[in-house]
């Protein structure tokens, strides 16, 4: 009896004590057996649609950068990107990253988008509040970063900016005001 | 080799054993729930993920700006963040989201195509990450849990086995207590009885009342040794007082006749007068052991009770001695009493002391040339009454053996003396233990031996 | 010659007594039976006697009673045992003296002759005793009505014994010693035995001794 003692003092230690953790943790991740996975989520596509699937492209913003010139910036967007929503993207403005970067944008950020739409190579653009708020440089970026984006996703032509459907004139770098703008006129703010 | 106590085993081993079985039911109990807890929040949280990782492909689907906004609201309701990847870059993420929270680890194996999930510990906090892969929206799900509740709901949990283990250990203890204590005193009762015997209590006897059948059984097994030992000493002690008593009326016979014929002594041969003599000191050898064994047996088996009365003690040596001498026709050796001897008192049977003193004196005669003084003395607040002679002594390791019956040690067989019946020194000693006195021997101041004995001294008694 | 009986069933003993006692110049009587004893001492008066307690038919306490009621013969009665009930009975009986088996026949012969010895001191004069008169001379107590009240010699040296201290308390011890001419370790039962039986003999209440009083842990006076 005395020579077991200690044994079994150890015995009780260690059935103790491995109890004594709360909540396991792993050092490794642990897989998921595929077919325990409802919902049909692994699925190549969406159930319920007709082969519904999405797929995410990478699409450059304009935003304004440290020197106060306009530069792209990746965003991902579902893809096929339309205008409406790489314009979205636009609106949310610099990231934290981007920020950091020293990026910015000069739309206003609760500027709403009611519409944009790419048809024939320009893109139509229907926004709730004017730009004309802004002081004129501001306006200028601006338009410009709406123009360039815009062109990258189809509005190579130009684009035409709306309120509440009433056409509005964009004010271009050099002080033209035109309804109709090109990416070509705001070439110059480009960081060379 | 140190002796253990049996109650402290029996006590520490119930204490111990109470102690790990409660601590083996609490850790398993404790193991036991905590895989369901942890198995079933985990089972939930995953259910959650997949339901949510539907919405967010359904969203992405149908309107992908919204994503954001149902992140947000996810975290709202639920509390847990969500992050949403694609080709390696975060789409979006609740609010609260930490993207520290999803390690490499679970975003690899995500990529690659499995449901992954994983429970660690960031900044002290223990999170589940379930990570989904949505192949049809081209994104990576991850959704972060906090299992604070859960830890919470499991220390509490282990601190309540805790509890229940530690109360059982202490149940345990006082159980054993009990158990001890009560297996325990059928011994120590049986001991005790046992010392009483050993004492001379003969009358002790084991009473129990509703025991177990085992301890019933040793009650049972040590009254009737007992009785069976007392009949034994009782019937030891008969016999021999019954031999002394048959003894009695042929001795009579004999000792009258030797009488009748040492009267006509004149009448008989030189022959037949040393023979009359040999006869006549034989039977009185023969009476004396009758009469010693008389005594001792009477006093072994308790029959004759002692007279104690409160006296003098010089003068109680005085008249011990001078009977003494007297009654075996010896000279009456010197009684010296030490200045210092102030009046004491002893409490004897005066007879059985008278007895003592004869013996002694006696003994001295037979074996060292008679008693050379009687010292009394007060030692140690002790009457000490000295018997000393100038013989040749007693050596040291006799000195406990002299006392035994029928002893006879190498002096006996020295001298052509006639030899005692044995018992006198015993008596002796039975007599003055019975006074609560002691009695040893040493050197006397003149070369031979002293028999000393010790009595207490009491007050006197005046009328 | 001094005449002795010897009451005694056991053969052998009786036949060694006979024949000391005959060495020693006794005229002996002697019976195996209580009642042969008795007869004979009716017979032949002797003057001391010895009987044994054990005795078949008529007790040894029996025949001492009826010896004693015969006359103040000295009594010695011879026990196997020492224990006080027997040895006090055969004193009350009216035994003067006991001895126990086996005894030194050398000191029996001892006793026997000094009971047979003993006279009261004459140079005790006479006393009274409420209405008893004690004459020590002459060996009798008178009742005041003149008739003669018996004591036995044993009873009559103690009593004078007593008287010729003068009041004086004497122990038992001294008593044993004067009377029976015991040492320090006599049998101090002799001493409470007679002293017992003179109350009863000269006490108006014998249960509340007036002459003969005890005095605790000292031992006994005489109140003249």
């Amino acid at each position: 009896m005395r020579r077991l003692r200690p044994l079994v003092l150890l015995l009780v230690g260690a059935v103790f004590l491995s109890g004594c953790t709360l909540v396991p943790t792993a050092n490794e991740a642990t897989i998921v057996t595929r077919n325990k996975v409802p919902f049909g989520l692994l699925g190549q596509t969406i159930p319920g649609t007709n082969n519904g699937r999405v797929r995410f492209v990478t699409q450059p913003v304009y935003l304004v950068d440290a020197t106060g010139h306009l530069a792209p910036s990746s965003r991902i967007v579902p893809s096929p990107p339309t205008l409406f929503s790489v314009l979205q993207e636009l609106i949310i403005g610099p990231t934290s990253i981007e920020a950091f970067a020293g990026y910015s944008s000069e739309l206003p950020n609760n500027l709403v988008i009611v519409g944009a739409v790419v048809r024939d190579k320009i893109g139509y653009v229907d926004i709730a509040t004017p730009l004309s708020g802004l002081s004129r440089n501001r306006q200028v970026l601006a338009a410009g970063q709406l123009v360039l984006t815009a062109r990258d996703v189809g509005a190579t032509d130009g684009v035409q900016i709306s309120v509440a459907g009433v056409i509005q004139d964009v004010l271009l770098p050099d002080g033209k005001k035109f309804a109709l703008v090109t990416p070509d006129d705001f070439s110059s703010l480009l960081n060379p | 080799m140190r002796r253990r106590s049996l109650r402290l085993r029996l006590l520490v081993t119930f204490g111990l054993g109470a102690f790990i079985l409660s601590a083996m039911f609490a850790s398993v109990t404790y193991v036991g729930v905590r895989r369901v807890l942890v198995n079933e929040q985990q089972q939930t949280d995953l259910r959650q993920s997949y339901s949510n990782a539907a919405l967010i492909r359904s969203t992405l689907y149908t309107s992908p700006p919204d994503l954001a906004n149902l992140l947000n609201s996810i975290q709202r309701a639920t509390a847990s963040n969500v992050l949403v990847q694609t080709h390696r870059q975060w789409l979006s993420k609740s609010s609260g989201a930490a993207t520290n929270d999803v390690t490499d680890s679970i975003i690899i194996s995500v990529d690659k195509g499995n449901t992954t999930d994983q429970t660690l510990t960031v900044n002290h906090q223990i999170i589940f990450v379930v990570g989904v892969p949505i192949p049809a929206v081209e994104t990576q799900v991850f959704e972060v849990f906090q299992l604070g509740g859960l830890e919470r709901t499991l220390r509490t949990l282990l601190i309540r086995m805790g509890e229940g283990a530690l109360l059982t250990t202490l149940i345990g203890l006082a159980g054993g207590l009990w158990v001890t204590r009560r297996a325990v005193r059928p011994l120590v009762e049986v001991s005790q009885a046992a010392a009483l015997i050993a004492r001379g209590e003969l009358t002790t006897r084991l009473v129990v009342t509703k025991a177990d059948e085992e301890v019933q059984q040793l009650t049972d097994s040590f009254n009737a040794m007992v009785t069976q030992l007392v009949e034994r000493i009782e019937r030891d002690a008969r016999f021999a007082s019954d031999v002394s008593h048959e003894m009695r009326s042929p001795l009579t016979t004999l000792a009258t006749t030797a009488s009748v014929l040492q009267q006509h002594r004149d009448e008989l041969s030189p022959a037949a007068q040393e023979s009359l003599d040999l006869l006549q000191a034989d039977l009185s050898i023969f009476q004396s052991l009758v009469e010693d064994l008389l005594e001792m047996a009477r006093s072994d088996a308790g029959a004759t009770p002692l007279v104690m009365e409160t006296v003098p003690a010089v003068e109680l040596v005085r008249q011990s001695v001078r009977s003494g001498a007297q009654r075996n026709g010896i000279a009456e050796p010197p009684i010296e009493v030490a200045d210092d001897v102030v009046e004491p008192w002893v409490r004897v049977d005066r007879r059985r002391f008278e007895r003592v003193m004869t013996n002694l004196i006696d003994n001295a005669h037979r074996y060292a040339g008679g008693a050379v003084a009687v010292r009394v003395t007060i030692d140690e607040g002790q009457l000490a009454v000295n018997v000393d002679d100038a013989g040749a002594g007693i050596a040291r390791e006799e000195r406990d053996h002299v006392f035994e019956r029928f002893f006879r040690g190498r002096a006996s067989g020295d001298r052509g003396i006639a030899r005692g019946t044995g018992l006198g020194l015993a008596l002796v000693r039975d007599h003055v233990h019975a006074f609560s006195g002691d009695i040893s021997i040493s050197e006397s101041p003149e070369g031979g031996a002293r028999f000393q004995i010790l009595l207490p001294l009491v007050e006197a008694v005046h009328s | 010659m001094p005449r002795i009986l010897i009451v005694e069933d056991d053969d052998h003993i009786r036949t060694a007594l006979r024949l000391m006692f005959e060495g020693q110049g006794f005229e002996v009587d002697d019976s195996a039976t209580g009642e042969a004893g008795v007869a004979l001492f009716h017979r032949m008066a002797a003057d001391v006697a010895i009987v044994d307690i054990m005795l078949p038919g008529m007790t040894g306490f029996a025949t001492c009673v009826a010896l004693r009621s015969a006359s103040d013969v000295p009594i010695v009665i011879v026990s196997a045992r020492d224990d006080t009930a027997d040895v006090v009975l055969g004193l009350e009986s009216g035994a003067d003296d006991y001895v126990t088996k086996p005894f030194v026949p050398e000191e029996l012969l001892a006793r026997v002759k000094a009971h047979l010895r003993r006279r009261p001191e004459k140079s005790t004069n006479a006393f009274s005793l409420g209405d008893l008169h004690v004459i020590p001379d002459e060996g009798v107590v008178r009742r005041g009505d003149g008739s003669e009240l018996h004591l036995t010699s044993t009873e009559f040296r103690l009593l004078t014994d007593l008287a010729s201290t003068n009041g004086k308390v004497l122990s038992r011890e001294d008593l044993l010693e004067r009377v029976w001419g015991y040492d320090y370790f006599g049998d101090s039962r002799l001493v409470d035995v007679h002293i017992r039986r003179l109350r009863t003999k000269i006490e108006p209440d014998p249960a509340s001794p007036t002459f003969l009083v005890t005095v605790r842990g000292a031992g006994y006076k005489l109140v003249l």
